[in-house]
């Protein structure tokens, strides 16, 4: 290709991109960011579970009731069921979605935030189950 | 901005199997030109001022295996003193140097560099780039590397390394029980060479999102950039957690603040938590980027599509997430609530299940190929044995109960010698044998690579599985000697026999290194017939990596264009400036052109400034003032505005 071949395709893939990616935007809006809810939620919902859980284990041996910690759990839940909804629900939106290349990629965001706030929700499961058996003073001086 | 566009070829003379088809793909001249354009000066000063990413990646992964055969070497020492009970060749306050610096070295000047190096070299040219974003921030972060890593390791040579473990617990490490300089220089040297981690951190995350080939859309991400990706975004979180820890206690010891000191409200507990905030996602910072390699080598020598790739991006972002929360386990015995241990000993359990998920992923994609046994696939079936036995240990000591009776044994130094050697020096010796061609353009010998991994396969496990019994019989780990009678002696001398056939092996692969430098069978482009965009440029790569910009149309784009026998390519970047293409960040779809500067001297000096300060706090606070203005000098002739645009 010469390079007044190469002249005449100027800027044609940057412009391409632009159209494209308004199309999207346009088609999208807000629903763009679903596919990414699993990977944000899902950390953030089993970070939360964990560090404020092990933080608040001397505040609930003091005040000898363990609800806030059941509430904690069942935020954290939510915040999963939160990623897993919003992932499912990008899953079935990108059968809409054009173009094919779009889609394909949209549907391998949305399958590994499923997963992951499926595994999240695990994690959270596994950590939360115990402590049924375990005394909150336990192990405090 | 600058004409571009995308053209396809119906015969690419750049799928030729010989580097003259770069050459024709654009014409001598133009080839010439843009070759001139990318290549780094020579000679001494010369290479003071490279910038290319090829040149900065392969000297990490040198500098970091000098400093692992250097950290090895103490190791063998330590050996030789434990093989028989009582022995005295080494001092304890030695022993307690060289034990030091042997753990830091590996961990912090051999692991992760050479990990990164391996990353700075591959993924650009995996995502199909020119070059990183940052070339000078990257020459930046090497300089740092190797003037912190020689200073750490000069002080043992002066007698004045630490010998506070590797991990450098308070109170031990505080100036009433650690006098000298020693601790001073773990402090400083760490934090300084971990903000080369950093750079090459920032690095990378920018080069994956923003300068991939147009195409290469995040599920036709190759698995080892993902993997580079994740242990980046690591790094990011991980680091500045021992950086502050480290910090923190400089202080301590030069301007007397009281962090870590009991007496006046300061808690050791809390060096412990940043430390190991840093310290266990640092297991998986270096074993990420290695579940990549491996993934690589097992698509191309398995001669098929990669099995459950959605399933492996799963595993590897998993695994980063996971790996924050296991922290505490670390602490079992330090006196925490039991219900507080209890979700770290779930979540260090939980952690098997997605790094089961890469195995059988592995083995479904060795199952449905034709699996070639060359010298890299050795490596990767030795790992599968090493690290599923470390992992296997992994989910013990990740149990309350029995990590207390094993803590602070040889048990633990057992385990995590076949999860980090395991999990990372078999892989990358892997690497090297798989990408060394590409890297040098001559194939290394496949049987003295044999007989390598074979040889480091056998004294590995001869080195390190007697310590799981030595462990269970009470051998406590850091100690110098211990009295006969207790019925070590035998196991440990088995040990020491294991560590120089261990070495041994090593020494094989380093002379195989050496030899195929300059005897090896020349390689060709795609010596292995890989998928992935690396092997479309020539062995060597070429100064520009790619003469013609890649554009990518699906996950295995080598096997593709050969079964096709065309190709598409970027077309209009200027042969006169570093032209590299930016594209969008989920679709990588062409976005602009970024122009990369060249060569310059100023990363190097600022490097040499920031020494200046970090080693002078070392002796006196006053360094950091000092230091601070020094590389604020250098930085504004590093930034001193150009004209990248300007036509020459």
């Amino acid at each position: 290709m010469s390079k007044m071949d190469r002249s005449r395709n100027a800027d044609r893939a940057v412009q391409d991109t632009k159209q494209s990616d308004r199309q999207l935007a346009r088609q999208e809006g807000f629903e763009a960011f679903t596919p990414w809810f699993g990977w944000g939620l899902a950390p953030a919902a089993w970070a939360l579970h964990q560090g404020v859980g092990y933080a608040m284990v001397s505040w609930l041996c003091n005040i000898g009731t363990r609800w806030p910690y059941h509430a904690l759990t069942v935020l954290a839940v939510c915040l999963c069921l939160a990623g897993i909804a919003a992932a499912v629900h990008a899953l079935r939106r990108s059968r809409h979605i054009r173009p094919e290349r779009s889609a394909a990629r949209m549907r391998m965001m949305a399958l590994v935030g499923l997963m992951l706030s499926a595994a999240a929700l695990g994690g959270i499961t596994v950590e939360y189950v115990p402590t049924f058996w375990i005394d909150t003073c336990m192990g405090i001086w | 901005m600058t004409a571009v566009g995308i053209e396809t070829s119906g015969h690419d003379p750049a799928l030729e199997p010989s580097s003259y088809g770069h050459e024709a793909a654009v014409g001598r001249e133009a080839f010439e030109r843009i070759e001139r354009t990318w290549r780094s000066p020579a000679g001494f000063v010369g290479w003071f001022t490279q910038v290319n990413h090829s040149a900065i990646g392969l000297r990490f992964i040198v500098t970091a295996f000098v400093f692992f055969i250097l950290s090895g070497l103490l190791g063998l020492a330590m050996r030789l003193q434990l093989a028989m009970p009582l022995n005295e060749m080494l001092s304890p306050e030695a022993y307690n140097q060289i034990m030091t610096v042997h753990g830091t070295a590996m961990m912090f000047l051999f692991a992760i560099p050479a990990m990164e190096g391996v990353a700075i070299y591959v993924a650009p040219l995996m995502v199909g780039a020119r070059d990183m974003a940052f070339p000078r921030l990257n020459a930046f972060g090497y300089y740092v590397y190797l003037i912190g890593g020689s200073a750490f390791f000069l002080s043992l040579a002066l007698g004045m390394a630490p010998d506070a473990g590797w991990f450098n617990y308070v109170p031990l490490a505080n100036k009433t029980f650690s006098e000298g300089y020693g601790v001073d220089i773990w402090t400083t040297m760490i934090t300084f060479i971990e903000l080369s981690a950093l750079t090459a951190a920032v690095e990378l995350i920018v080069t994956i999102m923003k300068l991939r080939a147009p195409g290469m859309s995040l599920d036709r991400m190759p698995i080892f950039v993902w993997a580079v990706l994740v242990m980046s975004f690591m790094i990011l979180f991980a680091m500045p957690s021992v950086m502050v820890a480290s910090a923190f206690l400089m202080m301590d010891r030069l301007v007397d603040t009281q962090f870590f000191i009991v007496e006046n409200g300061g808690s050791p507990l809390l060096w412990q938590h940043l430390f190991w905030f840093f310290g266990h996602p640092e297991v998986y910072i270096i074993l990420v980027p290695a579940l990549g390699i491996v993934t690589s080598i097992v698509v191309t020598f398995s001669g098929r599509p990669l099995f459950g790739y959605t399933a492996l991006v799963l595993a590897i972002t998993g695994i980063g997430m996971v790996s924050f929360g296991l922290w505490v386990h670390h602490m079992y015995t330090t006196g925490l609530p039991f219900m507080g241990r209890s979700f770290f000993m779930a979540a260090s359990s939980m952690i098997a299940i997605p790094s089961g998920v890469q195995v059988y992923c592995w083995i479904a994609t060795l199952w449905g190929g034709k699996v070639r046994f060359a010298t890299p696939m050795l490596w990767v079936l030795a790992f599968f044995g090493v690290f599923i036995a470390g992992g296997l240990t992994g989910v013990m000591v990740a149990s309350v109960p029995f990590d207390r009776q094993v803590h602070d044994s040889y048990f633990v130094v057992a385990h995590f010698h076949y999860v980090l050697m395991g999990g990372a020096v078999f892989p990358l010796m892997g690497a090297i044998y798989y990408w060394f061609p590409k890297a040098t353009g001559r194939m290394l010998s496949e049987r003295l690579g044999i007989g390598s991994c074979l040889t480091v396969f056998v004294g590995f496990n001869i080195t390190f599985f007697p310590m799981h019994i030595l462990g269970l019989q009470g051998m406590p780990r850091r100690v110098y000697t211990y009295v006969d009678g207790l019925g070590w002696g035998n196991m440990n001398l088995l040990a020491t026999f294991g560590a120089f056939l261990l070495a041994l092996g090593f020494a094989l692969t380093l002379f195989n290194v050496v030899r195929s430098l300059r005897h090896g069978a020349v390689a060709p482009d795609n010596p292995w017939g890989g998928s992935t965009l690396e092997w479309a440029t020539a062995s060597p790569p070429l100064n520009c990596n790619f003469i013609q910009q890649p554009v990518v149309e699906s996950r295995r784009p080598m096997w593709d264009w050969r079964e096709a026998g065309s190709r598409t390519v970027v077309a209009g970047l200027s042969e006169d400036r570093r032209e590299t293409m930016v594209t969008t960040l989920l679709d990588a779809r062409p976005q602009s052109v970024m122009v990369l500067p060249g060569p310059t001297p100023w990363p190097f000096v600022s490097a040499v400034a920031a020494s200046f300060g970090f080693i002078g706090l070392i002796f006196s606070p006053w360094f950091f003032p000092i230091g601070f203005f020094a590389v604020f000098a250098t930085m504004v002739f590093w930034f001193w505005p150009r004209h990248p645009w300007r036509k020459k």
